[in-house]
């Protein structure tokens, strides 16, 4: 009896404990269904929806407190009424306390209808009223640049890049000053892509760029044999230690594929053999972006094609789909790639290595590989004999001179610096068309000086400067622990 | 009233083309003074005023621009050649194919008198760069002094830096003298 009488009073009690379900839930559900607002919705029919909308309409704004007037915003998003949402979300900024949740659902509405420029300039004025708001932060760079006319043309050149904190400063920034006895170079002025003096891409450029490439995707007919190749990539990544902890960070091939379209295509341009490119909108099946490989390597062997393949996976991984900093990313897809190719070309036979080093792709895998190893000074003693480890002496003596150079002079650190500054040196550099952390550090010092520096700018780059630091710091832990299990130690250099 | 304006307006294109034409011919052909540098190689060249002394290594020879780093300048980044000599028993059909070994696709060869007089094979191809590709220009000829020689220089992107290192290098390769 004692049990029955103390059931009861949990029983009471925990009825008790029940929030009144707020007036906005109350409109759209009649029934005591539980769920969050967006499951409430979601289970309603046409009819429901309507029946919930004409709820919300009879609704006394005055009567709601702010915590209410956001659901009413909210529940008018996703009932597809962004007007009315705009209208609530406006009510809620004019209450005390409410700017910050008024103007998050401001920036929702007004991005929901489409407007996106009106959403960046909402975004901008509520963090000036809320500065350092992580919502309002996160919404503003949400609808920044989104919209039509090009917008997403200058996102593909010109996504910023963080400063380079002072302790920081590259190597080959030091060689310059020192070997060439110029002073360097003056910062670029427009944030861009570019590096300071290098000619921008022409409208038609950019054209061809990003949309010709885009077009000769969209029509481009996956054959079986190109399915079934990417297959074989996929279950020979798996092999790859490096390649399931970049698929499990994925979450999956399921959901890999659930977000990105990971196929072979024909690329027009020569000078293309695989990108990863996000979708301005979701296409029909959902998926976020492309992943895309030149259909010429289809026919190369494993050991080149898979190891792009996660190159351009460690590019979804640093930005699930989004554009970002382009340089750090690089550094750390080519890392990825190696680290593929070192656990790839310890099972190939000799057959299959010398079939490798017989092509341009893998002579340059290889190539890049050597350059990320230990002890080049130690294992060749001319950079003859390191390019004729490639399979090439040709192609790649006059990069094994410089890099034996830079080892020599202790200009550039051995192992990952030497693929950093392989791809982004100021001379030399295969990605020196692109902005080099200097000219970031430079650019944002001007902006600083400039006077000209509003928080929305401050904030951007204090997160662009976060996700810059993130994205080394991950990648830089996963080299040293691929390096020490697989003993490659950079150390011994020295 | 029509006509005379489209004929201005004519005029004015043609105008505009033809000074920005005067100004890419300017870049891509530019006019220098040279410093010849005979080299321990057996041959000497001639190399553009302020460019660094060629760089000679056991089996080649580098030739490097000075980087301009005005804002603006088509000479902002290093280009570059490697010179190879393949000896007096070098054979210039296998020293073609092992140039074009790396290339993309297999490239068309075709022949360019340069300016000593010798006649080179060359041809243009992308090698791969892991995600991008980068191209380049191959030469392979027989010096006067019946060594083969082959030449091996990356190419810009942007056809104007381009068009004017393909023709500065092929000058430079034109003054050796044997």
């Amino acid at each position: 009896m004692p049990l029955y009488a103390g059931i009861l009073v949990v029983f009471l009690a925990s009825a008790q404990a029940q929030p009144p379900r707020s007036p906005v839930l109350e409109a759209i559900s009649a029934s005591s269904a539980s769920g969050s607002l967006p499951e409430l919705i979601k289970a309603l029919d046409a009819d429901g929806k309507a029946a919930a909308l004409a709820g919300l309409d009879r609704l006394d704004r005055a009567a709601l407190d702010s915590a209410a007037l956001a659901e009413l915003s909210e529940a008018y998003r996703l009932l597809g009424r962004p007007e009315n949402a705009l209208k609530a979300a406006r009510a809620l900024s004019s209450r005390d306390g409410g700017a910050a949740a008024g103007d998050a659902q401001e920036i929702m509405s007004l991005a929901q209808a489409g407007d996106y420029a009106a959403a960046q300039a909402a975004a901008e004025e509520g963090l000036k009223r809320s500065p350092g708001d992580k919502n309002l932060l996160a919404l503003f760079h949400q609808v920044k640049g989104r919209g039509v006319g090009g917008a997403s043309l200058q996102r593909i050149v010109s996504p910023r890049e963080p400063p380079l904190p002072a302790q920081e400063t590259r190597p080959y920034v030091l060689r310059i000053k020192t070997e060439k006895g110029a002073p360097p170079p003056p910062p670029a002025r427009d944030a861009g892509y570019l590096a300071p003096g290098a000619r921008k891409p022409s409208d038609y450029e950019l054209l061809e760029g990003a949309v010709i490439d885009m077009v000769r995707y969209k029509f481009d007919i996956e054959w079986p044999a190109e399915k079934k190749r990417m297959a074989e990539l996929r279950s020979k990544l798996d092999e790859t230690e490096t390649g399931r902890a970049l698929v499990a960070d994925l979450g999956g091939w399921t959901r890999i594929q659930r977000d990105a379209d990971v196929r072979f295509a024909a690329v027009w341009r020569d000078g293309l053999n695989a990108y990863y490119r996000p979708f301005d909108t979701p296409d029909s099946k959902g998926r976020r972006g492309a992943l895309v490989l030149r259909k010429e390597l289809l026919n190369e062997p494993d050991a080149v094609a898979v190891p792009i393949l996660a190159h351009e996976l460690s590019h979804l991984r640093d930005f699930r789909g989004e554009h970002g900093l382009a340089i750090p990313s690089e550094f750390a897809a080519h890392r990825t790639q190696i680290q593929v190719y070192e656990e790839m070309r310890r099972d190939l036979t000799p057959a299959e290595t010398k079939r490798l080093a017989a092509g341009g792709r893998g002579q340059y895998q290889a190539f890049i590989a050597l350059l990320w190893e230990d002890r080049l000074l130690q294992r060749f003693k001319t950079p003859e004999a390191m390019a004729a480890a490639t399979g090439s002496e040709t192609h790649f003596v006059k990069l094994a001179r410089d890099v034996f150079r830079d080892l020599q002079s202790g200009s550039v650190a051995p192992g990952g610096a030497q693929i950093d500054h392989h791809l982004n040196g100021l001379n030399d550099g295969v990605y020196r068309q692109l902005t080099s952390e200097k000219d970031i550090v430079d650019l944002i010092r001007e902006r600083e000086a400039s006077g000209a520096y509003d928080s929305a700018q401050r904030l951007e780059d204090k997160r662009i400067l976060a996700q810059r630091a993130e994205l080394l710091a991950l990648s830089e832990k996963r080299d040293s622990e691929f390096r020490s299990k697989h003993g490659f130690k950079i150390e011994e250099n020295k | 009233m029509k006509r005379p304006l489209l004929f201005v307006f004519i005029a004015a294109v043609a105008m505009a083309s033809f000074i920005w034409g005067l100004f890419a011919w300017r870049d891509t052909h530019p006019r220098y003074s040279t410093t010849a540098y005979a080299l321990k190689a057996g041959y000497s060249l001639e190399i553009p005023n302020g460019w660094p002394r060629p760089d000679e290594q056991s089996k080649f020879v580098v030739v490097e621009n000075a980087p301009d780093l005005r804002d603006g300048s088509l000479d902002r980044f290093g280009w570059n050649i490697s010179i190879f000599d393949h000896g007096a028993a070098g054979n210039s059909e296998s020293a073609l194919e092992e140039l074009r070994s790396g290339c993309v696709k297999p490239p068309r060869v075709d022949d360019v008198v340069l300016a000593n007089g010798v006649t080179a094979k060359t041809f243009t191809c992308w090698m791969f760069m892991g995600e991008i590709n980068q191209e380049h220009r191959g030469y392979v000829f027989k010096g006067r002094n019946g060594r083969i020689y082959t030449v091996w220089q990356p190419m810009a992107r942007d056809w104007r830096t381009k068009k004017r290192y393909d023709n500065l290098f092929r000058a430079i390769i034109g003054s050796m003298k044997f």
